[in-house]
């Protein structure tokens, strides 16, 4: 019979830890949300041995106070789910810091396995780490692995597995002092009143949570019949003195234990990483460096992509026109063709460019770049009222702004979180792309670089104009310190980094298979109804949504077509273009000429319009991404609103302008 | 391969690529003057900052030798990396303008000529490379790799 | 051995120094605790940038904003040659 075993895994941030759940999990993963918070939650399986095998993937921490979220979840979980097992990740070129962790899990009173990661890196700076001497001084076992590689997955599960079956564990703790070891003892006594609580939790790590001022320790306490005990003896010492001195002796013993333990080989001086960063963090090339590889990066996406995205579209464009003229009734093949093919087609088109914008992110966050551009732009983005971690958020909203807004949770401050959010949308996703560049090359021919430049630079000015405007009213407060680890730069693994990629690229392809699948079939459900109707003429149950809310767009100077194309881009903006094709009766090759034709366009209508789908409400998929990462129906509607305020009266005001800035074009 | 040779060659590929950009701002400004064509300059800005940047980051480089010899090595390393590269980033793009050519031209198009694309961002890579092949190692046995 | 006590941000690269003080709440403190920047903490500055500085404390780097390394401060150390 094969028995189950839970098993916790946890660890600094940067340490592998991600590399080395896949490696133990391979594709049986299973990603969800910690309930109540936006903290993700990742569950895996493994068999081994005879044992089924559940790993839980705890948030990344340094330590585990009860001042971040993430801290919260993982040390809740152990105490109140109480694993088998706690499998901590080490940086083996990081022992100092990531072996503090250990002391505080050790105080928590669960059996614990360290793997010890990186040991390759480790090893080829010269460090000599005895591991035996290390598990006997710990009395934890400790494994060597590469997560990377794969090595040490087998015995990392065997020392599981084994810590499991045995049910003994490390006893030692941090001894903190005499004095303060005996007011310990007099708290452990003080809690045995509390009968529920020293049955939950051990008594030992909420008398040392006491003594650090943990607050949700001290409401658990504060609850309870030991309350008047504890706060008197609370009260009988200087906190700051207990606290900071509890964190040295933890260092000390750390420090003592490496003695004996490590040889370092790396000479005291600076590392490769460092003369790196002098470059990269320079304060006058800093900038610019990025900039170019940002520039890098576009040129890349757009002209690598260029030739696949060709080729998709050729081929969905010949797969929609079989499917029209060879499938049997009618009105199926029109369905299939006309509405799925094309539809869905309009959006794998940007596939390619997405995915390698994409690939290039996890390249430069794997190789440990990204943090340094994070660390150079946050004085910039800090000025202009914006987070300085907004940034990487950011830039993936100009791929697709799904993915960016769920990035935005390693955003730490509540306040900077929720702006980033806000602001996200009016980075100009690739889904806005089709209706520049069908605008754009029909009415500015030469000059249409310059206008989608103009566009993207508009989005970018409204955001940050956007955060200062909500920084000064409706969510006032200090920003929220900008603290970041700068991880050691690597080459980033080819599987890694593709692996990266995925995760962010299929959040988009999932949307392009559902949402947008429905929206393309929604359009064309409308045009063709009622019956008989002429596809997506005035008549058919479009054109009298469109005709409906032409009065609320017509001072801008859109009619009823334009109308119902923006209504239809609520969906996904990428609809926008379909819908208009399917308006004006054409295929997408004709659709330049045949609104060229339109005597209600012109190049300035044709301005308000692109800056109207660049400001306007996000589309569905982003809106419930929002409404997830915020939980709140109140900023989901509030960015709804604001975008669409915003978009008005943008378009309105461009509207008017651009004829004196066109001059005859 | 002594430091004078890494000073000699950082200033003169710096010295390469910034005079290289200039030109292309002057092409910018001023339109096409047909001796430049040559050179493959086209007059784009962006590739221009690049150049810029890159060839700012080498002689950054070789003026900081004189000063400290461990940071004035470090910028003419990165300045190496970043010319291989935006020159990987070139050819790249050229060869994905040619697959597009070669595949989905259509009738009556301009025949697409990789004159059309190539930068000089390309053809400076490759004294780059010279320098990326020679001292890459040595950087990195210099200073412990972590 | 200086007993002058200054903010980080005040420091130039390649200084080390020990930290005296964390002039912040309990959540800094113990953030910072977790991080290995605690009282009597080595630290090196490897890089500045209009105030906001790389610190390099252990084995780890940590890039901080002006308003943090303001907080810190710290003694200047002279290693013995």
């Amino acid at each position: 019979m094969t028995k189950t075993i839970r098993v916790a895994l946890t660890g600094n941030p940067n340490v592998g830890k991600t590399t080395l759940f896949n490696a133990l999990t391979g594709s049986r993963q299973h990603v969800g949300n910690w309930p109540g918070v936006t903290v993700e939650k990742k569950t895996g399986r493994v068999s081994h041995n005879g044992y089924d095998i559940e790993i839980v993937d705890l948030p990344g921490t340094y330590s585990l106070t009860a001042y971040s979220v993430d801290e919260i979840v993982a040390r809740d979980f152990i105490l109140k789910e109480k694993p088998d097992v706690v499998v901590q990740v080490v940086d083996a070129t990081n022992l100092e810091r990531n072996l503090y962790l250990t002391t505080q899990l050790a105080e928590l009173g669960v059996p614990i396995v360290i793997a010890l990661n990186m040991a390759d890196a480790a090893e080829a700076r010269g460090d000599t780490i005895d591991r035996e001497k290390l598990s006997a001084l710990l009395e934890i076992p400790v494994v060597r692995t590469v997560g990377t590689r794969g090595d040490g997955i087998g015995a990392l599960l065997d020392a599981a597995i084994r810590v499991v079956k045995s049910s003994s564990h490390h006893e030692r703790t941090v001894d903190y002092g005499s004095e303060v070891e005996a007011m310990i003892t007099s708290l452990t006594d003080a809690l045995a009143i509390d009968r529920s609580l020293s049955v939950q939790y051990p008594r030992r790590w909420l008398a040392v949570k006491l003594l650090e001022g943990d607050e949700s320790v001290l409401t658990l306490v504060g609850e309870g019949p030991a309350s008047a005990r504890v706060q008197n003896l609370l009260s009988s010492i200087d906190a700051g003195e207990y606290e900071a001195s509890m964190a040295d002796k933890r260092y000390e013993t750390i420090a003592a234990i490496l003695l004996q333990v490590r040889s370092a080989g790396a000479s005291e001086g600076a590392s490769a990483s460092d003369m790196l960063d002098r470059v990269i963090t320079d304060r006058y090339l800093g900038i610019p460096i990025f900039l170019a590889l940002m520039w890098g990066a576009f040129e890349l996406t757009f002209a690598v992509g260029a030739p696949f995205a060709t080729a998709i579209e050729v081929g969905t464009a010949w797969l929609a026109e079989f499917a029209t003229s060879s499938i049997g009734p009618a009105w199926l093949g029109s369905l299939i063709g006309d509405g799925v093919i094309s539809g869905v087609g309009a959006v794998l088109v940007f596939l390619p460019n997405i995915f390698i914008l994409f690939l290039i992110l996890a390249l430069l966050e794997d190789s440990g770049y990204l943090a340094r551009a994070a660390f150079i732009m946050d004085r910039p983005l800090h000025a202009l009222g914006l987070p300085g971690k907004a940034f990487i958020p950011m830039l993936i909203g100009f791929g697709c702004n799904v993915p960016a807004i769920m990035a935005s949770r390693s955003i730490e401050g509540e306040r900077d979180r929720l702006i980033s959010i806000l602001v996200n949308p009016f980075m100009s996703c690739s889904a806005r792309l089709p209706v520049y560049i069908l605008f754009a090359g029909t009415f500015f021919g030469t000059r249409a670089g310059g206008v989608m430049f103009f566009l993207y630079v508009l989005g970018i000015v409204v955001a940050i104009v956007s955060a200062k405007l909500f920084r000064s009213t409706i969510l006032k407060g200090e920003s929220s310190p900008f603290i970041m680890e700068m991880p050691p730069y690597r080459i980033p693994t080819a599987m890694t980094s593709l692996l990266h990629m995925w995760s962010r690229g299929s959040l988009y392809l999932r949307k392009a298979g559902t949402i947008i699948l429905l929206g393309a079939l929604l359009v064309w459900v409308l045009a063709s109804f009622p019956y008989g109707v002429e596809y997506g003429s005035e008549a058919s149950l479009v054109g009298s949504i469109g005709h409906l809310v032409e009065p609320l767009v017509a001072p801008i100077g859109f009619d009823w077509k334009i109308a119902v194309a923006l209504i239809f881009g609520f969906l996904a903006k990428e609809v926008v273009i379909g819908s208009l094709g399917v308006l004006y009766g054409t295929g997408e090759e004709t659709l330049s000429a045949t609104i060229l034709a339109d005597p209600g366009f012109s190049p300035a209508i044709a301005l308000s319009l692109m800056v109207f789908v660049l400001l306007y409400t996000p589309c569905v998929a982003v809106v419930g991404v929002i409404k997830k990462e915020t939980q709140s129906w109140k900023w989901t509607g509030f960015s709804v609103v604001y975008g669409l305020i915003v978009a008005w009266i943008l378009a309105f005001v461009i509207g008017r302008l651009a004829p004196f800035f066109l001059g005859g074009a | 391969m002594s430091d004078g040779t890494k000073i000699i060659f950082g200033a003169v590929l710096g010295a390469l690529y910034v005079g290289t950009a200039i030109l292309q701002f002057i092409w910018a400004i001023f339109g096409p003057l047909a001796d430049l064509e040559v050179l493959l300059i086209s007059g784009d800005v962006f590739s221009g900052f690049v150049l810029l940047v890159i060839g700012a980051v080498l002689l950054t480089g070789a003026r900081k030798f004189s000063t400290d010899t461990g940071e004035g090595m470090s910028f003419i390393y990165v300045g190496i990396f970043l010319s291989v590269l935006f020159g990987l980033v070139a050819l790249c793009s050229l060869g994905a303008g040619a697959l597009e050519a070669t595949f989905f031209a259509e009738e009556g198009e301009e025949v697409w000529s990789v004159m059309d694309v190539a930068t000089p961002l390309l053809y400076l890579a490759v004294i780059g490379v010279s320098g990326f092949l020679a001292w890459g190692r040595e950087f990195l046995r210099r200073f412990s790799l972590a | 051995m200086m007993n002058n006590v200054c903010p980080l941000v005040l420091l130039a690269a390649g200084t080390e120094a020990a930290i005296a003080e964390i002039r912040g709440g309990r959540g800094l403190r113990a953030r910072l605790s977790g991080m290995g920047l605690c009282s009597e903490a080595r630290v090196t500055i490897r890089s500045t940038n209009c105030g906001s500085v790389i610190v390099a404390v252990g084995d780890a780097r940590y890039a901080l904003s002006r308003g943090i390394a303001a907080k810190i401060l710290v003694r200047e150390v002279q290693e013995a040659a």
